[in-house]
């Protein structure tokens, strides 16, 4: 009996350590996915906005009217990105979505801008100018919730890579994750600002 | 003598096993309390960056009279106490910042303006130097206060923010986002997007009781247990012990799953801080950890 005791102390001292770790490798996980999936919410309410705002300022374009109307285009028939569930897609793919999202999210915007600074008449449509806050609300979310990803990654890895965790976090399929690196094409252009016109 | 010498081996053998049981007791409590000691300093020296609000309004350049932030605080402490949801409205006046909307989420974010779970706070800011303003609503009042109604606010305070009368601005903006609060339609609690965070000082309240609890298990337990066993050894020599002597005592078994479950309960990652408005004029500013997700509008003048 007393030969038995020594190991079965042992052995629920070691669940408990792998509980322990397997619990908190699970929280920062959950956090990740969570502001994974705020991001591409935040991403695809920027995506749905910019149609809206393209179809204001098209009557005010001249040079970039038919650019603006390609962006349109290319839209047509492409997948929500709040759709793509992370859990079913790796982090590499997932981001490299939200990137080309962004990216072309910004590109719409310069094209946006480059109108608006051509025609100061835009000031006066009362729906353009609620487009462009609801545009700065979401930039601004997008802001936010890039930032807490990395947080979230950041604190993910170093619950990973960090004592005691690191002992068990392979045996429980627990790796280090890429961080989420916006490329500078996909960094949102500014919105004009019309309150200082 | 040959009785004496038996009891002597009989309690070397099992002082030996005893011995050993303590030792494994001490060397898992001791990775245990490692790990725990390496996760403490983190919880502990978690510095917070950025900025955290300590008051109804924060004016650290004292640009509103003594009179006007009073009458402020208690309208918004009002508020807290009367407004459906009872939200959070807080005040800040910084001074000059870099980044308006960035300072205005840290602040809130840092600050915890709202209850948790249902985020329902509101940070106006005025940086007065830039001639910059900013509403930021919780996740929880995104759909009461919206960008634009935010965007509207600002707007409408444009002409005594302009003037320079930034009590009188305050005011209105604060009635105005109170009476879209006052109108708004009651909204499930389990829509709000709230963003959970790891708060660094419940891993450390948990750390302590998770070592105060383990300690007590793998080290104070075994070593009354063995003295017990110790006692009953010398008490009844030979290994012979009467039913009454070996019937356990329901105690043992209490103090055991209590700090089991303790055990269990931290491990699973246990209770989080609540968390609600003001208690009251004497201390009138308690956060309750909500959050926002950089909701609201940008305003200047």
């Amino acid at each position: 009996m007393k030969k038995l005791l020594i190991p079965a102390i042992v052995i629920v001292g070691l669940i408990f350590i792998f509980g322990s770790s397997y619990n908190r490798f699970m929280t920062a996980d959950q956090q990740v996915q969570e502001q994974m999936g705020q991001l591409q919410n935040e991403v695809q309410r920027q995506s749905d906005l910019i149609p809206n705002l393209v179809n204001t300022v098209k009557g005010y374009a001249t040079h970039e009217h038919d650019t603006l109307t390609d962006y349109a285009n290319a839209r047509t028939g492409e997948t929500a990105l709040n759709k793509i569930d992370p859990r079913t897609v790796d982090d590499k793919t997932l981001q490299e979505k939200i990137l080309e999202a962004q990216t072309r999210n910004a590109q719409e915007i310069k094209a946006i801008n480059a109108v608006v600074e051509q025609s100061p008449q835009l000031q006066a449509n009362q729906d353009f100018t609620r487009l462009m806050v609801q545009l700065e609300g979401s930039q601004n979310r997008i802001t936010v919730a890039r930032q807490r990803l990395q947080k979230a990654i950041l604190a993910y890895n170093q619950t990973v890579a960090h004592f005691p965790g690191n002992l068990v976090a392979g045996i429980l399929g627990y790796h280090t994750r890429v961080y989420y690196e916006a490329s500078p094409a996909a960094q949102t252009p500014p919105v004009v600002d019309f309150s200082k016109h | 003598m040959q009785q004496l010498s038996g009891i002597q081996s009989v309690f070397f053998r099992q002082s030996r096993g005893l011995r050993g049981v303590l030792a494994a007791c001490i060397a898992i409590s001791t990775l245990f309390c490692v790990s725990l000691c390496v996760r403490l300093p983190a919880a502990f020296g978690a510095q917070v960056d950025g900025p955290v609000l300590t008051q109804w309004v924060n004016d650290p350049e004292q640009v509103l009279s003594a009179q006007d932030a009073a009458a402020l605080t208690h309208k918004l402490y009002t508020l807290s106490q009367t407004l459906p949801g009872n939200p959070q409205i807080a005040i800040a006046l910084p001074g000059h910042v870099d980044d308006i909307d960035s300072y205005a989420n840290t602040a809130f974010h840092n600050t915890g303006l709202g209850r948790k779970g249902e985020d329902n706070g509101v940070l106006i800011v005025l940086d007065i130097p830039d001639r910059q303003s900013r509403i930021e609503a919780g996740y929880g009042l995104e759909g009461t206060l919206t960008d634009l109604q935010s965007s509207d606010i600002l707007t409408a305070a444009q002409p005594d923010l302009r003037a320079g009368h930034y009590a009188q601005a305050l005011n209105g903006i604060v009635d105005a986002i109170a009476d879209l609060v006052q109108h708004a339609e009651p909204v499930d609690g389990a829509f709000h997007q709230a963003v959970k965070q790891v708060d660094p000082s419940t891993d450390a309240i948990e750390g302590i009781v998770g070592l105060v609890v383990a300690v007590g298990l793998f080290v104070v337990l075994p070593i009354i247990l063995m003295r017990r066993a110790k006692k009953r050894t010398m008490r009844y020599p030979g290994g012979y012990m009467p039913p009454e002597a070996r019937a356990p005592n329901p105690w043992w078994d209490i103090l055991l799953n209590v700090g089991l479950n303790i055990l269990s309960a931290l491990a699973q990652g246990g209770g989080r801080r609540g968390g609600g408005g003001g208690r009251g004029p004497s201390d009138p500013f308690n956060s309750g950890g909500g959050d926002s997700g950089g909701g609201g509008a940008r305003g200047s003048w």
